[in-house]
């Protein structure tokens, strides 16, 4: 079964809105009786520091095989790209008490750590949980993110199998942050991150080699009776694009996933792989520095916002196909405002010009910006917004950097404009509340209004669904108001898989989730 | 070997690690100290068939560069959203990049980036080289010790890390590529320079002119530094293909003159290779356009190089 | 013999020293600092300094270069930031990589200018010089990065090929080991020997002219004997020459490659450790570099002065 694409190179095609998933013949395969056993290649652009998931934020990508968490996201081919349900994990089940403060966990029983030192293979306890939970909260400056928990005021264990937490306010985010790999629950007990990863998750790390491959195998003892189907997973490290596509055209790589489209569409053309089409998170924007004259003045941003052209962004930013993003991107469904309806997303040059004169910029005004020099798509991103900002006067000067400066400038606030990637999460709040409440220490843009803060706070305490909706929906139309975050687009991304990967589906937060219920058909 | 038949001459020979510093060697004898003007250019043509072709070439590049802002058809800068990684052909004579920018005009305004780059960093390099060679040579002692030492550690960094840590330290910017390039060529210059000096110091006829009385500078200007004009040549033209190479290194590493101002390296990295199968009119005229300079400055180079050692001129057994 | 050897020992010494200051305050004054870098992401900061201190950068740079220069003297590289191992460890562990490849390089290098060279300096202006010429030329006007990218773009769409992906040593399989590095190294030859292929050319062309080469013609030798048995062991100084620089800079000097071919050697190792801020991890990578040159360079100089008599320094 091949699906033929029309030629992208002289046809442009303009997606908003929502781009529905699936475009090959990887989804949705009738009942077939997975084969065990065989070894999946996959592969990542660089190493990790280390492998501790509550530190930083490169573990996260060679992780979430090895632990597991409290809950996590449901994965597999029946589950739609942008559909993110949460199902229980080492909780089998769990009470939340009626005014939401309290969340006790009951654990499965028999669930065994890795055998490998100093762990030994035992049993997961209520003692692992509280000591995981405790590490992210500790207030340590690698703990990045620790304000996706930081709600929670104690954590104890109530018995061998429970778990009780409690928060000092009602928190709706609460379970989709328990999900993500941050969350992870690793066993109790100082352990050397830099060269043990170990943990309860359906692959042990086995074996790595810094700089070339990062090798997992089976769990044996794993909770899950019949998972996972593989025997072993590598994942390479190959650092240049042209290595990785290569490589997996060259069929020594299984599996690749967040392709932007236009880079993927020689390779699906060719035929030989099964692919599907999905709408990334990422989200890369411009943090504006509200602190920082002209950006101070909010009709100046508001007329920057005006000058651009987020649909052009978009298109180039996948080489053909892009989805443009609001506050909270558009791949979060019905979290998101349709960006035509916020304020000053639609491209209207001549009331940015106004808006400038109003704001006492009548000849426009000189900015710096900078950005990390990866993922590299934010350097397309600047050059044209450095176009577009040209038509109304304002003049883009703009230096990328290497993630060590960004850090600083990131820590010392000491920027106008930054280049920047929010955190993935498949909740609003990581996209609201971290990056504009102002006690928030995700807030480096020095953004603050009280309206704005208190919306925030009642989106994230509201637990009922559609009136959290609604209030996340005028969160997103005050903040567009702001113009403190200009938010651009994302490209439409692939996976790509050869036929015999089976069971493989695009996960959103995390890349290699799906690995756990792969099998090789071969 | 039979010492008494043989002139006085020194082969002076470098090493040097480094794209644009390894050099030939470069002989001067005593007959060289005094070159015969004016070697009809026709016979240098017509024995340099590829070098004078080269040199034609290299004149066209040079005029097309210093001439780009009024031969590009567009505006090297002009984003054309309808027209994303458009083929070759229409209003875009060679096709438009990710960004629906002109490709030909891109491509004219890059080498103005480019040769402007090389060409300031070799001249710069090459000064700064001469002096420190000719005043390490001529004056010896401590101050010779102690640039030959700073020549030494400089050296021993490979180019390129020198030129990353460079860049590291002052940040990507074009003026930055310049110093860098030109950091990475004195070293070796210099050493060439003082290599020659130093023979050209005990001759006889430096000899004779301090005797009569001339003064340091005299000895220096009138008799010490033509001599070493033909090896500088051959050594900064060799230089002058690496300083390219460099630049496209840099530039395909994001360290060198930052998108969105075009230069040949810069235009031939991320998008130009992400996307080189279904457009590969992104990268192709850069490219082609910087091989075939690099191309036409080693054969002029080498051509020069005939042209101005004495000994190759005599006729070939 | 021994005065020189000793001089040059101490010259070399010398210029040890310097390069270690170098690499010390180099990595210093890029803006962004080891901690900073440590910290993947910034959010509540607390114990900077405490931080600091732990990575001993809060004392004055005159103790701290003493102290790692001291450490030096005894073996002691200190411990990378990074990746929290002995940095001579992380070192020896990409030196292999990093020697296989050059050796490759060298040695493709050689295959290819010395008979090319010698081809076109006894033919000088027919036919064979000038195609010589044209590929060696070729070889190093086009930017081997790219010749990289279309290799492994038409390997893997036309022979479903790719190297391998990791590295693999020669002990353990040498089919798979020559697959990864015959590419790079091939790519680096043809790039190196345009360089080679005009100084074997001219340099024997010099020695062509020579007068006793003259002689040994007049005597009635055979051209070819002229060529390999006098002209060739004469040349042989510059090529020397040539090999060593190519050996200093194949070090570390092919990191496009690395990065590309997914071998981690000293190149790259020097790049990530410069990102990462990772100062022992640079000193000490640079340090043993020139460590290396000052080596090569020396054995070049003595193999030239052994070869040549007439070389002396002054």
């Amino acid at each position: 079964m091949r699906r033929w694409v029309a030629c992208a190179g002289a046809l442009v095609l303009l997606t908003v809105g929502l781009v529905p998933p699936g475009g090959g013949p990887a989804a949705g395969a009738p009942a077939v009786t997975p084969k065990r056993g065989g070894t999946l290649n996959a592969t990542f652009s660089s190493d990790p520091a280390h492998f501790d998931p509550h530190r930083g934020t490169t573990a996260q990508n060679f992780v979430p095989l090895v632990y597991n968490g409290l809950v996590r996201f449901k994965t597999g081919t029946d589950v739609r790209v942008d559909e993110y349900i949460i199902e229980p994990d080492l909780a089998e089940r769990w009470e939340i008490s009626r005014d939401g403060l309290v969340y006790t966990f009951s654990l499965r029983r028999g669930v065994r750590f890795h055998d490998k030192p100093p762990v030994g293979g035992r049993e997961l306890t209520s003692d692992d949980v509280v000591w995981s939970l405790q590490r992210m909260l500790a207030d340590d400056p690698e703990n990045i993110k620790r304000d996706l928990f930081s709600v929670i005021k104690s954590v104890e264990a109530p018995d061998r199998y429970r778990a009780r937490i409690t928060l000092s306010e009602p928190f709706a985010p609460l379970l989709a942050n328990l999900a993500t790999v941050f969350a992870s629950i690793v066993p109790r007990g100082e352990l050397d991150y830099k060269r043990v990863a170990i943990g309860t998750g359906p692959f042990m790390l086995d074996s790595f080699t810094r700089g070339a491959r990062y090798v997992y195998k089976r769990h044996p003892g794993y909770y899950e009776q019949d998972r996972p189907y593989l025997d072993e997973i590598v994942i390479h490290i190959l650092r240049d694009f042209a290595t990785r596509a290569a490589a997996l055209r060259a069929g020594r790589i299984d599996v690749v996933d967040l392709l932007p489209y236009g880079q993927a569409l020689p390779i699906i053309r060719e035929g030989n792989l099964a692919w599907e089409r999905y709408q990334g998170i990422f989200s890369v924007h411009l943090r504006l520095n509200a602190a920082k004259p002209p950006l101070d003045n909010e009709r100046a941003r508001q007329a920057l916002s005006l000058a651009l052209n987020r649909q052009a962004i978009a298109i180039a930013l996948g080489g053909g196909e892009g989805v443009v993003n609001g506050p909270v991107p558009t791949g979060l469904g019905k979290w998101a405002v349709d960006w035509r309806r916020l304020p000053y997303f639609t491209r209207d040059v001549a009331k940015a010009r106004q808006f400038l004169r109003e704001a006492g910029f009548p000849s426009g005004f000189s900015i710096e910006a900078v950005g990390g020099s990866s993922p590299d798509n934010r350097r397309v991103i600047l050059e044209a917004i450095k176009a577009q900002w040209a038509q109304i006067g304002v003049t883009l000067n703009f230096r990328l950097i290497d993630t060590a400066s960004v850090q600083r400038v990131r820590f010392q606030k000491d920027f106008t404009i930054l280049a920047d990637n929010f955190t993935l999460s498949s909740d609003p709040d990581s996209y609201l509340f971290l990056e504009y409440h102002s006690t928030s220490s995700g807030n480096v843009g020095n953004y603050a209004d009280p309206r704005v803060d208190r919306l925030l706070e009642a989106q994230r305490r509201e637990l009922d669904p559609s009136r959290r909706e609604a209030l996340v929906h005028q969160a997103s139309m005050m903040i567009a108001q702001k113009a403190w975050i200009i938010t651009t687009g994302d490209p439409i991304y692939v996976s790509l898989a050869w036929p015999h990967v089976k069971g493989f589906r695009h996960n959103n937060i995390n890349q290699y989730l799906p690995l756990k219920n792969v099998w090789l058909d071969r | 070997m039979d010492r008494s038949s043989h002139p006085v001459s020194v082969r002076v020979t470098e090493r040097a690690p480094g794209a644009a510093a390894t050099l030939p060697a470069a002989e001067v004898s005593a007959t060289a100290a005094r070159r015969p003007r004016g070697r009809p250019a026709g016979r240098w043509i017509r024995r340099h068939p590829t070098g004078a072709l080269s040199g034609a070439v290299l004149l066209v590049v040079l005029l097309a560069s210093a001439l780009a802002p009024w031969i590009s058809p567009h505006d090297p800068y002009a984003q054309d959203y309808d027209a994303l990684m458009r083929p070759p052909g229409g209003a875009y004579l060679l096709g438009t990049d990710y960004l629906g920018r002109d490709v030909f005009s891109r491509t004219l305004f890059g080498g103005r980036t480019s040769l402007s780059i090389s060409l300031a960093a070799i001249t710069a390099g090459t000064v700064a080289g001469t002096i420190a060679g000719l005043a390490s040579g001529f004056y010896g002692g401590w101050f010779d010790g102690i640039v030959q030492r700073v020549v030494d550690v400089m050296m021993a960094l490979p180019s390129i890390i020198l030129a990353l840590a460079l860049m590291a330290v002052l940040g990507p910017r074009t003026e930055n590529v310049v110093l860098a390039i030109a950091t990475i060529i004195v070293p070796s210059l210099s050493r060439i320079v003082r290599g020659t000096v130093l023979q050209l110091r005990e001759m006889q006829f430096v000899e004779a002119a301090r005797a009569l009385g001339a003064s340091d500078a005299r000895v220096l200007s009138r008799h010490v530094l033509p001599n070493t004009i033909a090896p500088v040549i051959v050594v900064a033209t060799t230089a002058l293909s690496g300083a390219i190479l460099i630049e496209a290194s840099l530039g395909f590493l994001g360290l060198g003159t930052q998108l969105p101002v075009p230069s040949w390296g810069n235009m031939l990295s991320e998008e130009a290779r992400r996307y080189f199968e279904q457009a590969p009119w992104m990268a192709l005229p850069p490219g082609i356009a910087l091989s075939l300079t690099v191309l036409a400055v080693n054969f002029f180079g080498d051509a020069l190089r005939d042209a101005l050692d004495p000994r190759l001129r005599r006729v070939p057994s | 013999m021994r005065q020189f050897l000793l001089r040059r020992l101490l010259l070399g010494g010398a210029a040890l020293l310097g390069l270690s200051v170098l690499a010390f305050g180099l990595i210093r004054i890029i803006p962004g600092d080891a901690v900073m870098a440590q910290l993947v992401e910034s959010g509540n900061v607390s114990d900077l300094d405490g931080a600091r201190a732990q990575l001993g950068l809060d004392r004055p740079f005159a103790v701290q270069y003493v102290t790692w220069l001291g450490g030096v003297l005894r073996g002691d590289l200190g411990t990378s930031f990074w990746s929290r191992r002995p940095v001579h460890q992380d070192l020896l562990a990409a030196l292999p990589v990093s020697v296989e490849l050059a050796v490759l390089a060298m040695l493709l290098s050689m295959l290819l200018a010395l008979p090319l060279g010698a081809a076109s300096a006894s033919r000088r202006g027919g036919t064979v010089d000038l195609a010589a010429r044209l590929l060696s030329f070729g070889g190093l006007s086009v930017p081997h990065f790219w010749i990289a990218t279309l290799v492994l773009l038409y390997g893997s769409i036309w022979f479903r090929w790719v190297p391998p992906l990791g590295y693999v040593a020669p002990g353990e399989s040498l089919a798979r080991n020559l697959e990864q590095f015959l590419i790079p190294a091939a790519i680096l030859g043809v790039h190196l020997s345009a360089r080679s292929l005009r100084l074997v050319r001219s340099s024997l062309l010099e020695a062509l002219q020579e007068d006793y080469v003259r002689t040994a013609r007049a005597k009635g030798l055979p051209g070819p004997r002229v060529l390999w048995g006098h002209a060739f062991r004469n040349s042989l100084i510059p090529t020397l020459t040539i090999l060593g620089g190519q050996f200093t800079y194949l070090l570390s000097g092919s990191v496009i490659l690395e990065d590309i071919f997914s071998l981690s050697g000293i190149g790259r190792y020097v790049v990530e450790s410069i990102t990462h801020r990772d100062y022992p991890a640079v000193q000490g990578a640079i340090l043993f570099t020139g460590l290396v040159v000052v080596v090569v360079n020396l054995t070049v100089d003595l193999a030239y002065a052994w070869i040549d008599p007439r070389i002396r320094y002054q």
